[in-house]
């Protein structure tokens, strides 16, 4: 029972590394609370609750659609390393995550662990009830897109600070503090938005996927019509020109989309209608926005331009 | 010290401690996570708010089903097998049932069993919390041995398993019950190296019997993988993995003959995700060649092939791709009706272009054409018309 050549060697070589892998012993513990995020808007937000105490990094590129991200193997270098994982849940990262976190080998942020917070768990759904795959691409726990509402921003940095606080009680004062300051913020700009947005109460946008409804819940818009027929269905000029039947009588003003989908049948649309084509930021980062107000602010801007 | 100490590991890795070594490791490993190891902790759910929840405590389960409907241009041709279309004519290339589920905070399982062959495919169990960065499966799996293997059919972008990988791996793909053990190396990049020792057959290699015989470490079936991922840009993305599978050969594994396989892999792929990119426009390119030595009565095989993949995805629902295969004897016994050459390797070429059509994220559309040139038999031309469609919550794939 000869080995062929080299099968030896091979062999060896691997079960060496192995061994050697299991006597290395762990790292001691840093200083910083390592945070990686599924969404930058979550990463922007757990920095300015955790300031220098954290390190943050995010997945999902601000221009690149959640849902849809290859799952690359480096992600899971970051999810190995992390302390706290941030997710928007409701299924929303179902078509990437799940494989990176077990390769990630790190119990420290598997489901039901103090490091994985799920931010849905920290609002209130929209868009709950029984889902059906015949309605499109639809999330049973309701509709993911709740960051753009800033009232759940201060929900969601509520939550990031308790968390934070468990895995590192010893700075929970300056989380606090640090917590303090940005719900204080965030409570001044959302009286200045709803104020600006005030004239604009129950106008009508059309939206080109329904990602749109907790912000326009907050900014006090109607959304009269989606352009895909069914979420995740790319909208066909046959449903646009029904959607404009609709919509004549409704005056729209908007039509609404992120920068990662198509914008032809928007723009013909908008055209039609009458209406602005606005391509907005919806995540930290994207259109030169620094941070989680910035991206709101950006949005309320847009829409109360002339 | 450092160099006797090394030896020493050497020459426990040697012969039959082999698979004791790894066996003790992983259950080792296991009894570790299970106790004091383990880091797993409770949340305090109540406090930030309550989960929507479906069935939670149910696994997620998903069917998934592949329709074919093939034209063959030539009757007597190289047999397919597996989940590739047998015949002109229709049939269920595919008939999944898939589940998934975590066990408690140390495993998780998965299973995929086949209504169409009516064969289990895989049921293994998977560590969630080994120390060392380490990763065990146990069960029954497909192995990692280049970049097919181990997937299943309703991932692939081609509608036809590649004849490379069938004379190396078998048309089912090489897997059996075993033990895996990963270990994702401390660097800046993704880098993994992956050993097995799996019971089983498939292809070029076999377990032999152990009703008669009793096994040592080299009877099993050992596949090796080091995979290394680099982010080159926000849209460019290069892996790059390099294979090993050592094993008894099928031919013969009871007087000891022994088959090695030896491959690498490299994947680019370049998907633009800047402002105004959809992310549905991508490029990928795949390239993936085997050395294989095998042992047979009186002879020893020596082939080389391997396959390369150009897939383009125009827009959201619509993807291009095209495969060129190449297989060919480099040494050994001249293909006879007596020997196995037509099942384990025949000179081979083949060409296959195919349109995709996604109607959403779980519906797949293919009409695939495939020129097939293959030695002892004439030129076959192969049209296929395929549907696939996944229903139910099924595990996301891996890159």
């Amino acid at each position: 029972m000869k080995p062929l050549p080299g099968e030896d060697r091979v062999m060896r070589a691997f079960l060496t590394t192995v061994v050697l892998a299991c006597l290395v012993t762990a790292a001691g513990a840093e200083a910083k609370v390592r945070v990686i995020s599924t969404i930058p808007d979550f990463a922007s937000i757990a920095r300015e609750v955790g300031g220098d105490l954290v390190e943050i990094a995010a997945m999902v590129r601000p221009t690149q659609d959640p849902h849809f991200l290859d799952a690359k193997p480096s992600y899971v270098v970051a999810l190995n390393k992390a302390d706290l994982l941030l997710l928007a849940g409701m299924e929303l990262e179902a078509g990437w995550l799940p494989p990176l976190l077990i390769s990630a080998r790190n119990p420290d942020i598997q489901k039901g662990s103090t490091g994985y917070l799920d931010c849905s768990t920290l609002i209130v759904p929209m868009e709950t009830g029984a889902a059906d795959r015949s309605k499109g691409d639809v999330h049973p726990g309701g509709n993911p897109h709740y960051w753009n509402d800033p009232r759940n921003g201060v929900r969601i940095a509520k939550g990031i600070a308790e968390r934070l606080s468990a895995l590192d009680p010893d700075n929970s004062e300056t989380y606090e503090k640090r917590l303090a300051a940005f719900v204080e913020t965030a409570n001044q700009r959302i009286a200045d938005w709803k104020q600006r947005l005030e004239p604009l109460k129950n106008a009508k946008v059309v939206v080109y996927h329904k990602s749109w409804v907790y912000f326009l819940d907050f900014a006090g818009l109607v959304e009269a019509g989606a352009l895909e027929p069914k979420p995740g269905i790319p909208p066909s000029p046959s449903h646009v020109a029904e959607l404009l039947r609709l919509t004549k009588e409704s005056n729209i003003k908007w039509v609404l989309q992120e920068s990662f989908y198509p914008t032809q049948l928007a723009k013909q649309f908008a055209e039609k209608s009458g209406a602005r084509h606005l391509v907005m930021p919806t995540m930290v980062g994207a259109a030169k926005t620094k941070t989680y107000f910035d991206v709101i602010e950006y949005m309320v801007s847009e829409l109360i331009k002339q | 010290m450092r160099i006797a100490a090394i030896r020493f590991l050497g020459t426990l890795a040697h012969g039959r401690f082999r698979a004791l070594l790894l066996a003790v490791l992983v259950g080792g490993a296991a009894t570790l996570c299970a106790g004091e190891g383990a880091k797993a902790q409770e949340s305090d759910s109540g406090i930030f708010g309550k989960e929507i929840l479906g069935n939670e405590m149910n696994p997620s389960i998903s069917l998934i089903l592949d329709f074919t409907a093939a034209y063959f241009s030539q009757q007597d041709r190289v047999k397919l097998g597996g989940h590739n279309p047998s015949a002109t004519g229709m049939e269920l290339t595919g008939a999944e049932l898939a589940a998934s589920a975590n066990v408690d905070p140390y495993f998780r399982f998965d299973m995929a069993f086949c209504f169409g062959h009516m064969h289990l495919e895989e049921f293994y169990m998977t560590t969630l919390a080994l120390p060392g960065n380490l990763l065990a499966r146990a069960g029954l799996f497909l192995s990692k041995a280049g970049r097919i293997n181990n997937t299943h059919p309703h991932s692939w972008v081609m509608g036809l398993g590649t004849l490379p990988n069938m004379y190396l791996f078998g048309a089912e793909g090489l897997g059996g019950p075993g033990v895996e053990l990963s270990w994702l190396i401390p660097l800046p990049w993704f880098s993994e190296i992956t050993a097995a020792i799996q019971n089983g057959e498939g292809g070029s290699f076999r377990t032999k019997s152990f009703s008669k015989y009793e096994p040592g470490p080299d009877d099993f079936i050992h596949p090796i993988r080091l995979v290394n991922f680099f982010d080159l840009d926000d849209d460019w993305a290069l892996q790059v993995g390099a294979n090993a599978v050592l094993a008894p050969s099928t031919m013969g594994p009871e007087v000891g003959n022994r088959s090695s396989a030896y491959g690498i892999d490299i994947f680019l792929k370049y998907r633009p995700i800047g402002w105004g990119s959809t992310g549905n426009f991508f490029v990928s390119a795949a390239l993936e060649g085997w050395f294989r030595e095998m042992e047979v009565p009186q002879d020893v095989w020596r082939d080389a092939g391997g396959y390369a993949d150009l897939t383009v995805g125009i827009s959201k629902r619509w993807m291009v791709a095209l495969r060129g295969e190449l297989w060919k004897r480099i040494e050994g016994d001249e293909p006879d009706e007596n020997n196995r050459r037509a099942e384990l390797g025949l000179d081979s070429q083949r060409v296959s272009a195919a349109l995709l059509f996604l109607p959403s994220h779980f519906s797949k559309m293919r009409l695939q054409y495939t020129l097939e040139s293959v030695e002892s038999f004439n030129l076959n031309h192969i049209v296929l018309m395929q549907l696939e469609v996944s229903a139910g919550s099924h595990g996301a794939h891996s890159y």
